[in-house]
């Protein structure tokens, strides 16, 4: 009994000596040092959520499975077929949040001699997935006569040809966009530009060769291998026309479409 | 008396008995308190994934629900799809929060892929407010199929920029009521409406169109005149045809295409006296006919008579079409006084090239005089 005394002491001991050299500052998710790292770590007993009065409930609903008690670290942990989500207060539910921060995408009054760029931006956050995929929409700009030539394939702009496409990426030459930013890291949130499985990315992969623009109604630009945290994704839009593009308003409506595996 | 044994085996008899009753009684309460679990003890769906055809709030949209059931050979007479505020089994399925205005009503049932489903096809049930079943005859299935049931024109929830749940379970029978909700198997998918991006942009009508004698496009054309006699001097020989062209570029996004037309206030005179205008004829032709034994006309084909000048058929752009008169080639045509149209395209073209062949010939009796005619051309696009 003595020795087991020791033995759980020391381990306290131990536990207590890491926490203690944790270090991080207010608002930073992340408590680390030299050689460990707290990742969203919480002050508390244990990671119990969904307790419930009255009749007690120990287990959160049905397909929670099961209560988190005293994690020690959060995040996501995945191999070819398993996955698993470590955490307080990390809900065993699906959930999809899914934001278009931009309504209305103007390309100005286009030129046969100049491209033209707009940008508009999404967000999604995905947990307990299987990851995610976004998909377009919806027909190039009309003007109810003519749409413009809708780039099939990742193509370069070539001013006086008619082309209307997209990427989400940081386009270098023409100083446009911007590549997806991981909210608040890399180390909660994995999504990406283009459909994270043809080609590789930034050279063949659809939607994410920087000043390649292209645009398939269907097709996914941006994804998530894995239950992920927020991305925010720049898309941005491209314009070219001939001196043949019939005049007149063009506009359309592009529907993105965000769909998770659970 | 009794022996020592015998009050040892009474007492621990005794106490057994009170451990059974006791224990007895802890499991019937213990069998009380699960009850109420096992009404939820729905097993997950796995693999479960809703595709919208489109996710703007309020949107007519096709839902494709993709699932593997986890339940293996279970009977299966229906599927139930739901949309959801909560994607929580145990709590009743409402629509009144972010998934509110989402609706089955106006839907109606694409297909059901399910291979080794069994039994008949599946078949539309009750699908009315946020509830959707399709059913066929209970089957037990092979292992844990693969489902895809696709539901067309769905109303999505009203709200853009909303989470909300798809929901899909699965029942033994063809009402979608046993076992009791969640059934066989649950799963729920979190989904999210947005807003449509309006994406917008101007082209303005353009056309552009020159006149000149020399030049490769209309930022290097030049000249205005254009000589039709022979020598440096430009004199007109009798009984034999000479002439000069002049050059037209014109290129238009009008998506109804341009038409060319000219125009010149006075035939080919010099004062008082006329040369007599071409009508859909040969230089030789229209000489013979007039009073003069002269002739003027132009045309914008390829002429093969020689000391006409450099002729050739319009090149580049979408080819238009020559007007009666001014396509065939040494035959040639002048109308003054008019607008008279030369040319026609029903679309929108890139740089389209015109030569313009002006001809003329004096007669024996041809007043001498400087002779010329001045044409105002014009192109008109129709957009």
């Amino acid at each position: 009994m003595r020795r087991w005394t020791r033995q759980f002491v020391i381990s306290v001991a131990l536990v207590l000596g890491i926490t203690g050299t944790a270090t991080g500052t207010p608002g930073d998710p992340s408590s680390a040092s030299t050689n460990y790292q707290i990742v969203e770590g919480e002050i508390g007993g244990n990671g119990q959520f969904n307790s419930a009065s009255t009749n007690f409930t120990f287990n959160p609903s049905i397909d929670d499975g099961g209560s988190s008690l005293g994690e020690t670290a959060v995040g996501n942990g995945a191999s070819t077929n398993f996955q698993t989500n470590s955490g307080f207060n990390t809900t065993a539910q699906p959930s999809l949040t899914f934001i278009v921060n931009t309504v209305n995408v103007s390309l100005g009054t286009l030129s046969n001699a100049l491209k033209s760029t707009a940008t508009a931006t999404f967000s999604v956050k995905n947990y307990t997935s299987y990851g995610y995929m976004v998909q377009i929409v919806g027909s190039p700009p009309t003007n109810s006569v003519h749409a413009l030539t809708a780039l099939a394939a990742d193509t370069a702009s070539s001013a006086g040809t008619e082309q209307f496409g997209i990427n989400t990426v940081l386009n270098t030459v023409a100083a446009v966009g911007a590549d997806p930013v991981q909210v608040p890291g890399s180390t909660f949130s994995y999504g990406a530009a283009g459909d994270g499985a043809t080609g590789a990315y930034g050279t063949t992969r659809p939607y994410t060769v920087s000043d390649k623009w292209r645009y398939v109604s269907g097709e996914t630009i941006a994804s998530a291998p894995k239950t992920s945290g927020e991305t925010d994704y720049t898309m941005t839009f491209l314009a070219n026309i001939s001196g043949v593009t019939p005049g007149g308003a063009y506009s359309g409506n592009i529907v993105l479409v965000a769909t998770g595996t659970y | 008396m009794k022996s020592r044994r015998e009050v040892l085996i009474a007492h621990y008899s005794q106490l057994l008995r009170k451990v059974a009753t006791r224990a007895t009684v802890v499991a019937l309460a213990l069998t009380t308190l699960a009850l109420p679990i096992t009404s939820q003890a729905a097993a997950q769906i796995t693999s479960r994934s809703t595709t919208l055809s489109s996710s703007v709030g309020a949107a007519s949209s096709t839902y494709t629900t993709t699932f593997t059931l986890a339940t293996a050979a279970q009977t299966l007479g229906s599927f139930k799809v739901e949309i959801c505020d909560s994607p929580l089994g145990g709590i009743a399925c409402a629509n009144a929060g972010n998934s509110a205005g989402a609706t089955f009503g106006t839907a109606s049932l694409g297909s059901v892929t399910c291979a080794v489903c069994n039994g008949a096809a599946f078949t539309a049930g009750a699908h009315v407010g946020n509830s959707a079943i399709v059913t066929h005859a209970a089957t037990a299935v092979t292992g844990t199929p693969t489902v895809t049931i696709v539901w067309n024109t769905v109303t999505n929830p009203t709200a853009p920029n909303k989470s909300f749940y798809v929901r899909v379970s699965s029942y033994t029978d063809i009402a979608a009521t046993a076992p009791a909700y969640p059934g066989t198997d649950f799963g729920a998918m979190a989904l999210s409406t947005t807003s449509a991006l309006a994406v917008s942009a101007n082209v303005q009508e353009s056309l552009t169109f020159c006149t000149g004698t020399s030049g490769a496009n209309c930022a290097a054309i030049t000249g205005t005149t254009v000589g039709v006699g022979t020598t440096a001097d430009n004199i007109l020989t009798s009984g034999t045809p000479s002439g000069g062209v002049s050059l037209m570029y014109v290129d238009t996004n009008a998506n109804s295409g341009y038409a060319i037309t000219y125009t010149t206030a006075t035939n080919f005179v010099s004062g008082a006296n006329t040369i007599a205008s071409a009508a859909t004829q040969t230089m030789s032709a229209c000489a013979t006919g007039a009073p003069n034994n002269d002739c003027f006309g132009i045309n914008l084909a390829v002429n093969t008579a020689t000391g006409l000048g450099t002729s050739a058929a319009p090149t580049g752009g979408t080819a238009p079409t020559l007007s009666s008169g001014y396509g065939t080639g040494d035959s040639y045509k002048f109308v003054s006084g008019s607008a008279q149209q030369v040319a026609t395209l029903a679309g929108p073209t890139t740089t389209t090239t015109y030569k313009v062949s002006y001809a003329a010939q004096a007669g024996p009796t041809t007043k001498p005089g400087a002779y010329s005619a001045t044409f105002v051309w014009i192109a008109t696009g129709t957009f």
